[in-house]
Protein backbone atom coordinates (compact mmCIF):
# COMPACT_ATOMS: atom_id res chain seq x y z
CA UNK A 1 0.00 0.00 0.00
CA UNK A 2 1.39 3.13 -0.83
CA UNK A 3 2.17 6.23 1.22
CA UNK A 4 -0.93 8.20 -0.31
CA UNK A 5 -3.15 6.05 0.56
CA UNK A 6 -2.40 6.02 4.44
CA UNK A 7 -3.00 9.75 4.21
CA UNK A 8 -6.17 10.01 4.00
CA UNK A 9 -8.70 13.71 3.85
CA UNK A 10 -10.24 13.22 6.95
CA UNK A 11 -6.48 12.45 8.87
CA UNK A 12 -5.30 15.60 7.13
CA UNK A 13 -5.52 18.67 9.71
CA UNK A 14 -4.34 21.74 8.39
CA UNK A 15 -3.39 25.18 10.41
CA UNK A 16 -4.88 24.31 13.83
CA UNK A 17 -5.27 26.33 17.04
CA UNK A 18 -3.91 24.64 20.17
CA UNK A 19 -1.89 25.85 22.81
CA UNK A 20 0.01 23.02 23.56
CA UNK A 21 0.36 19.25 23.18
CA UNK A 22 -1.66 17.78 25.63
CA UNK A 23 -4.71 20.15 23.98
CA UNK A 24 -3.72 19.19 20.25
CA UNK A 25 -3.33 15.52 20.80
CA UNK A 26 -6.85 15.50 22.45
CA UNK A 27 -8.70 17.30 19.66
CA UNK A 28 -7.32 15.19 17.22
CA UNK A 29 -7.62 11.93 18.77
CA UNK A 30 -11.56 13.29 19.55
CA UNK A 31 -11.65 13.47 16.00
CA UNK A 32 -9.99 9.84 14.92
CA UNK A 33 -12.33 8.49 17.63
CA UNK A 34 -15.42 9.85 15.57
CA UNK A 35 -14.22 8.49 12.48
CA UNK A 36 -13.38 5.25 14.12
CA UNK A 37 -9.77 5.38 13.21
CA UNK A 38 -8.38 4.72 16.77
CA UNK A 39 -9.72 2.99 20.28
CA UNK A 40 -9.85 4.10 23.49
CA UNK A 41 -6.52 4.44 25.20
CA UNK A 42 -5.16 6.06 22.37
CA UNK A 43 -4.40 9.07 23.54
CA UNK A 44 -3.31 8.70 26.98
CA UNK A 45 -0.95 6.16 24.88
CA UNK A 46 0.69 9.05 22.89
CA UNK A 47 0.80 10.80 25.87
CA UNK A 48 2.76 8.83 27.56
CA UNK A 49 4.73 7.54 24.85
CA UNK A 50 5.80 11.46 24.17
CA UNK A 51 6.51 11.66 27.91
CA UNK A 52 8.61 8.64 28.19
CA UNK A 53 10.05 8.54 24.02
CA UNK A 54 9.76 11.97 22.32
CA UNK A 55 9.47 12.41 18.70
CA UNK A 56 10.22 15.79 18.24
CA UNK A 57 12.98 16.18 15.23
CA UNK A 58 15.19 19.10 14.31
CA UNK A 59 15.40 18.33 11.07
CA UNK A 60 18.14 20.54 8.46
CA UNK A 61 15.71 24.14 7.81
CA UNK A 62 12.00 22.53 10.08
CA UNK A 63 11.31 20.84 13.15
CA UNK A 64 8.67 18.13 13.35
CA UNK A 65 7.28 15.56 15.07
CA UNK A 66 6.17 11.82 14.68
CA UNK A 67 4.09 10.57 17.55
CA UNK A 68 3.26 7.39 17.00
CA UNK A 69 0.51 5.06 18.19
CA UNK A 70 0.52 1.56 19.42
CA UNK A 71 -1.22 -1.28 16.82
CA UNK A 72 -3.46 -2.24 19.77
CA UNK A 73 -5.36 1.19 19.83
CA UNK A 74 -5.26 1.34 15.85
CA UNK A 75 -9.20 0.26 14.28
CA UNK A 76 -7.85 1.29 10.51
CA UNK A 77 -4.01 2.46 9.68
CA UNK A 78 -3.65 5.99 9.04
CA UNK A 79 -1.62 8.72 8.98
CA UNK A 80 -2.31 11.93 10.27
CA UNK A 81 -0.69 15.14 8.73
CA UNK A 82 -1.45 18.43 11.31
CA UNK A 83 -0.18 22.10 10.60
CA UNK A 84 -0.27 24.59 13.56
CA UNK A 85 -0.71 28.27 13.16
CA UNK A 86 1.29 28.57 16.25
CA UNK A 87 4.18 26.17 17.00
CA UNK A 88 3.63 23.96 20.30
CA UNK A 89 6.69 23.21 22.56
CA UNK A 90 7.81 19.86 22.42
CA UNK A 91 10.94 17.52 23.51
CA UNK A 92 12.98 16.07 21.58
CA UNK A 93 13.63 12.24 19.98
CA UNK A 94 17.59 12.34 20.66
CA UNK A 95 17.71 14.30 24.01
CA UNK A 96 14.80 14.31 26.06
CA UNK A 97 15.61 16.95 28.14
CA UNK A 98 16.21 19.50 25.01
CA UNK A 99 12.84 21.37 23.94
CA UNK A 100 12.22 22.32 20.37
CA UNK A 101 9.11 24.25 18.91
CA UNK A 102 7.10 21.94 16.55
CA UNK A 103 4.44 23.16 13.85
CA UNK A 104 3.91 20.37 11.62
CA UNK A 105 3.33 17.20 12.84
CA UNK A 106 2.68 13.20 11.03
CA UNK A 107 0.99 10.85 13.68
CA UNK A 108 1.18 7.73 12.81
CA UNK A 109 -1.18 4.88 13.43
CA UNK A 110 -0.08 1.83 11.94
CA UNK A 111 -1.28 -1.31 12.47
CA UNK A 112 1.17 -4.27 12.68
CA UNK A 113 1.65 -5.56 8.95
CA UNK A 114 4.11 -5.80 6.26
CA UNK A 115 4.63 -2.90 4.95
CA UNK A 116 5.08 -1.04 8.16
CA UNK A 117 8.59 -1.07 7.13
CA UNK A 118 8.27 0.38 3.48
CA UNK A 119 6.07 3.15 4.95
CA UNK A 120 8.34 4.44 7.38
CA UNK A 121 11.31 4.60 5.30
CA UNK A 122 9.33 6.49 2.91
CA UNK A 123 8.42 9.24 5.21
CA UNK A 124 11.31 9.56 6.86
CA UNK A 125 12.91 9.79 3.04
CA UNK A 126 10.09 12.59 2.25
CA UNK A 127 10.96 14.49 5.91
CA UNK A 128 14.52 14.53 5.20
CA UNK A 129 13.83 17.08 2.03
CA UNK A 130 12.89 19.82 3.52
CA UNK A 131 10.86 21.14 0.00
CA UNK A 132 8.76 18.67 1.57
CA UNK A 133 7.75 19.94 4.75
CA UNK A 134 7.92 23.41 3.87
CA UNK A 135 5.34 22.29 0.64
CA UNK A 136 3.07 20.75 3.26
CA UNK A 137 3.44 23.92 5.37
CA UNK A 138 1.64 25.90 2.68
CA UNK A 139 -1.05 23.93 1.69
CA UNK A 140 -4.21 25.59 2.22
CA UNK A 141 -6.44 22.31 1.46
CA UNK A 142 -6.66 19.32 1.79
CA UNK A 143 -6.70 18.22 -2.12
CA UNK A 144 -3.08 20.07 -2.15
CA UNK A 145 -1.36 18.09 0.62
CA UNK A 146 -2.69 14.58 -1.08
CA UNK A 147 -1.38 16.00 -4.63
CA UNK A 148 2.07 16.84 -2.69
CA UNK A 149 2.12 13.30 -1.02
CA UNK A 150 1.24 11.34 -4.34
CA UNK A 151 4.40 13.49 -6.59
CA UNK A 152 7.14 13.33 -3.35
CA UNK A 153 6.60 9.43 -3.49
CA UNK A 154 6.66 9.16 -7.31
CA UNK A 155 9.77 11.58 -6.88
CA UNK A 156 11.46 9.06 -4.90
CA UNK A 157 10.51 6.17 -7.13
CA UNK A 158 12.31 8.37 -9.89
CA UNK A 159 8.87 8.31 -11.63
CA UNK A 160 9.20 12.32 -12.21
CA UNK A 161 11.21 14.72 -11.33
CA UNK A 162 11.54 17.20 -8.60
CA UNK A 163 12.95 20.17 -8.31
CA UNK A 164 14.66 21.40 -4.81
CA UNK A 165 12.91 24.54 -3.22
CA UNK B 1 35.69 -16.58 10.67
CA UNK B 2 35.21 -13.29 12.30
CA UNK B 3 33.72 -13.28 15.50
CA UNK B 4 29.84 -13.05 15.04
CA UNK B 5 28.13 -9.55 15.92
CA UNK B 6 24.99 -9.46 17.91
CA UNK B 7 23.59 -5.95 17.69
CA UNK B 8 20.47 -4.41 19.12
CA UNK B 9 18.25 -1.91 17.90
CA UNK B 10 15.90 -0.12 20.27
CA UNK B 11 13.90 3.12 20.31
CA UNK B 12 9.91 3.95 22.12
CA UNK B 13 7.58 1.21 20.80
CA UNK B 14 10.38 -1.04 19.61
CA UNK B 15 8.54 -1.16 16.13
CA UNK B 16 9.07 2.13 14.56
CA UNK B 17 12.25 4.38 14.38
CA UNK B 18 14.25 1.23 15.43
CA UNK B 19 13.26 -0.35 12.35
CA UNK B 20 15.01 2.35 10.32
CA UNK B 21 17.73 2.41 12.22
CA UNK B 22 18.12 -1.57 12.26
CA UNK B 23 17.71 -1.34 7.93
CA UNK B 24 20.38 1.70 8.43
CA UNK B 25 22.65 -0.47 10.12
CA UNK B 26 22.53 -3.62 7.81
CA UNK B 27 23.47 -1.15 5.12
CA UNK B 28 26.65 -0.05 7.10
CA UNK B 29 27.16 -3.79 7.52
CA UNK B 30 27.22 -4.47 4.06
CA UNK B 31 29.32 -1.41 2.90
CA UNK B 32 31.97 -2.88 5.56
CA UNK B 33 32.15 -6.27 4.88
CA UNK B 34 30.38 -7.71 7.83
CA UNK B 35 28.82 -10.34 7.17
CA UNK B 36 27.91 -12.19 10.79
CA UNK B 37 25.92 -10.82 12.85
CA UNK B 38 22.02 -10.72 13.74
CA UNK B 39 20.09 -7.50 13.98
CA UNK B 40 16.75 -7.89 17.08
CA UNK B 41 14.81 -4.85 18.00
CA UNK B 42 13.50 -4.07 21.43
CA UNK B 43 11.53 -1.28 23.45
CA UNK B 44 13.61 1.38 25.34
CA UNK B 45 12.07 -0.12 28.36
CA UNK B 46 13.65 -3.74 27.98
CA UNK B 47 17.05 -2.51 26.64
CA UNK B 48 18.83 -2.56 29.84
CA UNK B 49 17.62 -5.53 30.48
CA UNK B 50 18.20 -7.60 27.36
CA UNK B 51 21.28 -5.48 26.78
CA UNK B 52 23.34 -8.07 28.26
CA UNK B 53 22.86 -10.73 25.74
CA UNK B 54 24.06 -8.40 22.54
CA UNK B 55 27.67 -7.02 21.82
CA UNK B 56 26.21 -3.65 21.05
CA UNK B 57 23.43 -1.32 21.35
CA UNK B 58 21.89 1.27 18.91
CA UNK B 59 19.09 3.67 20.30
CA UNK B 60 17.19 5.82 18.55
CA UNK B 61 16.47 7.62 22.22
CA UNK B 62 18.76 9.05 24.48
CA UNK B 63 19.81 6.92 27.36
CA UNK B 64 21.09 8.38 30.30
CA UNK B 65 21.74 5.26 32.69
CA UNK B 66 24.39 3.12 32.52
CA UNK B 67 24.81 -0.33 30.88
CA UNK B 68 27.80 -2.82 30.41
CA UNK B 69 27.97 -2.88 26.76
CA UNK B 70 28.68 0.08 24.16
CA UNK B 71 25.52 1.48 23.38
CA UNK B 72 25.87 4.67 20.40
CA UNK B 73 22.70 7.08 19.66
CA UNK B 74 21.78 6.45 15.57
CA UNK B 75 19.29 9.74 15.86
CA UNK B 76 20.88 10.65 12.96
CA UNK B 77 19.79 7.65 10.98
CA UNK B 78 15.89 8.86 11.57
CA UNK B 79 16.60 12.83 11.02
CA UNK B 80 19.16 12.36 8.32
CA UNK B 81 21.43 14.67 9.64
CA UNK B 82 25.13 14.05 9.57
CA UNK B 83 24.25 10.77 8.37
CA UNK B 84 27.32 10.20 6.58
CA UNK B 85 29.46 10.52 10.01
CA UNK B 86 27.50 8.33 11.79
CA UNK B 87 27.48 5.75 9.55
CA UNK B 88 31.49 5.47 9.58
CA UNK B 89 31.42 6.06 13.36
CA UNK B 90 29.05 2.90 13.19
CA UNK B 91 31.04 0.93 10.87
CA UNK B 92 34.06 1.42 12.41
CA UNK B 93 32.76 0.65 16.11
CA UNK B 94 31.17 -2.41 14.36
CA UNK B 95 34.71 -3.70 12.77
CA UNK B 96 36.29 -3.14 16.12
CA UNK B 97 34.00 -5.74 17.37
CA UNK B 98 34.67 -8.10 15.27
CA UNK B 99 37.98 -8.64 15.82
Amino acid sequence: MPLADYVKKDTIYLKCQARNRGELFSQVTEDLLSKKYVKKGFLDFINNREDKYPTGLQLKDYTVAIPHGDPKYINKPFIAVITLLKPILMRQMDDVTKTLYVDTLFILGLSNGTDHLSILQEIMKLLQKGSFVKKIRACNSKDEVEFIIKNAEKALKGEIYEQEN
Amino acid sequence: MSKKINILVACGSGVATSTIAAAEIKDVCAEYGIKNYTISKCSMTEMPSQSDNFDIVFTTNNYRGKISKPLISVTGFITGINTKELKKRVGQKLLSLQE
